[in-house]
């Protein structure tokens, strides 16, 4: 037997006092690595698009809100479908393409859709006033691999908004993991509000809330939704320079009443929230600090109060001042390391289910963290347990020779 | 061979100063056994954390072996504990959560130079000779207060101190079993030559000491 061994025992003991003294710890270190987990994904998302889609430019309503690129024409407000003629209309220079899209949630039997309504490019492209540029892409089955083919400045291909040459009435075209949690393939069809649709593809994975939509063409979507000839936004190629040169002003002067933003704003943004959660990852690093060794010193308070008579009996065999530090800082070591690998454990789980449904970022764990999480849940936990140990230390072994 | 001059020992209580021991001169043999007795409150116990290097005296000295007990650092002390003295209490001061064979084992983990390997040995050979081979699994709670003390009698040979300090052992348990830990003591007193120092309330339990000491208020008497 070895001093660990009792050590070891005695942590046993109380189990359900031992995940309490965790709890602050654990918790605490949890959010602070699911903050950071999604902030780290945030950014480097962040960092692909402001390289790859500066071009980009979002047409919406004014009442939508621009929190996520991606995610932004969802169940947004609407505006009339004949706005995509006027910027056609208006032959702007620099506009390369664009895309009219309507998106609503909508309930697929066991589970929500994104059902996206859009216009494949040869319906646009037929109309006489459209110039096409870069519309003969290559051909690649249903889905057309961006607007002019593969697009050099994408670095990053799951970040290609891919655009759809043809789509039938009663096609759809689903997204990656829309069509593993509906079961679909194929050639299966897929029945949203009565409407019977024939699964025409399916598109692959981009790593971004696409994955969850159902693709359809337009006019059928507004048809089952019941929306006129309304729209949630248009999306548009915008040739870079041309942006700079004024592009943004005078499609706001065509379209006055709707939000004209583009990726580089919504970065922006963005880039802001990140800002904030350093920031509140910070602060909940401090009061984890203080809160996490208040709470593990409390416990070990309480743990060498009810073992008075067990310290002493051992100082009066012989354990050295020493043997006692051993005794209780292995404890708080050993609890440290726990609540920290639970912590980082719960953190991360949490960034990977939260991160794609609040973020719509697709969240892979840090391994990092699991060494920044222990190394901090330890020294808090020594730090707590410091002052209950030194006076553990110093009890008077005497006082065990007295009748209980 | 400990030679105890003058010892006073003062206690800070909540009424004012007590004296615990009053200016005790006494010379303990090696080999010897001794029993000490006086009624509750005379000093007994003070007598003996004394000696055990448990309770430093207020003034006077404690000499052992030729060498003075509180001139040693903390750590020595604690030393001399572990590998010198054996400690039974009346309460046994059991480690609640180990077995009894592990138990035993603690004062050997202090005593890291003899190594891991003969633990467990040394120990179930301890807890056979006390008649608890097997029990040795048993934690404190399973065991009767008679299997308790002689696990704890077995702890404080574990690393076969030159001196036994026994403070009422037999002061919890009914005649018979009493008789049994006394025979014990005696054994390891006249067959292993131990000095044994045993507090004590019972006459009976007096008559085993090869010599006596008798406290009143802190004094000889
Ligand atoms: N820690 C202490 N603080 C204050 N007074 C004490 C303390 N320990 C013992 N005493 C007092 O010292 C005297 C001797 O105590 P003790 O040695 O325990 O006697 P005994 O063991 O013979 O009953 C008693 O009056 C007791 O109240
Ligand atoms: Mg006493």
């Amino acid at each position: 037997m070895k001093l660990n061994t009792i050590i070891w025992k005695e942590l046993f003991l109380r189990k359900s006092q031992l995940v309490s003294a965790l709890l602050a710890v654990t918790l605490g270190i949890a959010v602070i690595v699911g903050i950071q987990t999604v902030a780290v994904v945030s950014e480097n998302a962040v960092k692909i698009k402001m390289e790859n889609l500066g071009a980009n430019i979002l047409v919406l309503p004014q009442a939508a809100s621009v929190d996520d690129y991606y995610a932004a024409d969802i169940d947004a407000p609407t505006f009339p479908e004949e706005y995509v003629e006027r910027i056609l209309n208006s032959a702007l220079n620099g506009v390369d393409n664009l895309s009219p899209k309507l998106t609503r949630r909508i309930d697929a039997g066991s589970s929500n859709v994104i059902l996206t309504g859009i216009l494949p490019s040869e319906e646009l492209a037929a109309k006489p006033y459209w110039s096409i540029s870069g519309l003969s892409g290559k051909d690649t089955g249903h889905v057309h691999t961006g607007p002019s083919g593969i697009d050099p400045k994408y670095l990053d291909p799951r970040l290609q908004r891919t655009a759809i040459e043809t789509l039938n009435r009663d096609d759809v075209l689903v997204g990656k993991v829309a069509a593993e949690r509906l079961n679909l393939t194929k050639g299966g069809t897929l029945t949203l509000r009565d409407h019977v649709f024939n699964v025409s593809g399916i598109l692959p994975e981009t790593g971004t809330v696409d994955d969850n939509r159902v693709f359809a063409h337009l006019h059928t979507v507004q048809g089952i939704l019941g929306i006129g000839s309304q729209i949630s936004c248009i999306e548009i190629m915008g040739c870079c320079s041309a942006i700079s040169d004024g592009l943004l002003g005078n499609l706001r002067n065509i379209l006055p009443d709707t939000r004209i933003t583009t990726i580089g704003q919504i970065v922006s943004t963005q880039i802001e929230t990140n800002r904030l959660m350093e920031q509140i990852s910070l602060i909940f690093l401090v009061i984890i600090l203080i809160v996490g060794a208040i709470s593990i010193g409390n416990f070990m308070w309480a743990n060498v109060e009810e073992r008075r008579r067990e310290i002493g009996a051992m100082i009066a065999i012989g354990a050295t001042q020493s043997v006692i530090y051993r005794l209780f800082m292995t404890k708080a070591l050993v609890l440290g390391a726990v609540g920290g690998f639970l912590g980082y454990i719960i953190g991360t789980a949490g960034a990977m289910i939260l991160g794609p449904r609040l973020a719509g970022l697709a969240v892979e764990p840090m391994a990092v963290y699991l060494f920044f999480a222990v190394l901090i849940a330890v020294l808090i936990s020594l730090t707590g347990s410091f002052i209950p140990t030194f006076r553990a230390s110093r009890l008077e072994p005497s006082f065990i020779m007295q009748e209980v | 061979m400990i030679n105890i001059t003058d010892v006073t020992r003062i206690y800070d209580g909540p009424r004012g100063q007590v004296k615990g021991l009053d200016r005790i001169s006494i010379s303990i043999e090696k080999g010897s056994f001794v029993t000490v007795t006086g009624g509750s409150g005379s000093g007994k116990t003070t007598l003996l954390v004394t000696l055990g290097g448990l309770l430093r005296p207020t003034t006077g000295s404690v000499e052992v072996d030729g060498r003075q007990l509180y001139s040693l650092k903390k750590n020595q002390l604690a030393r001399y504990r572990n590998r010198k003295i054996g400690f039974v209490l009346q309460t046994f001061n059991l480690i609640p959560y180990l077995n009894a064979l592990e138990n035993v084992m603690i004062p050997m983990i202090f005593a890291p130079e003899n190594g891991n390997g003969g633990r467990r040995p040394r120990a179930e050979s301890l807890l056979e000779r006390m008649g608890l081979g097997e029990r040795s699994m048993h934690l404190p709670r399973e065991l009767s207060i008679g299997q308790q003390q002689r696990v704890a009698i077995a702890r404080a040979l574990a690393n076969d101190p030159d001196m036994i300090l026994a403070d009422e052992p037999t002061g919890n348990l009914d005649p018979a079993l009493a008789m049994e830990i006394l025979e014990i003591l005696r054994k390891l007193n006249e067959d292993e030559g131990k000095t044994i120092i045993m507090v004590t309330h019972s006459p009976m339990a007096a008559a085993f000491g090869t010599h006596r000491l008798d406290l009143r208020n802190g004094r000889l008497i």
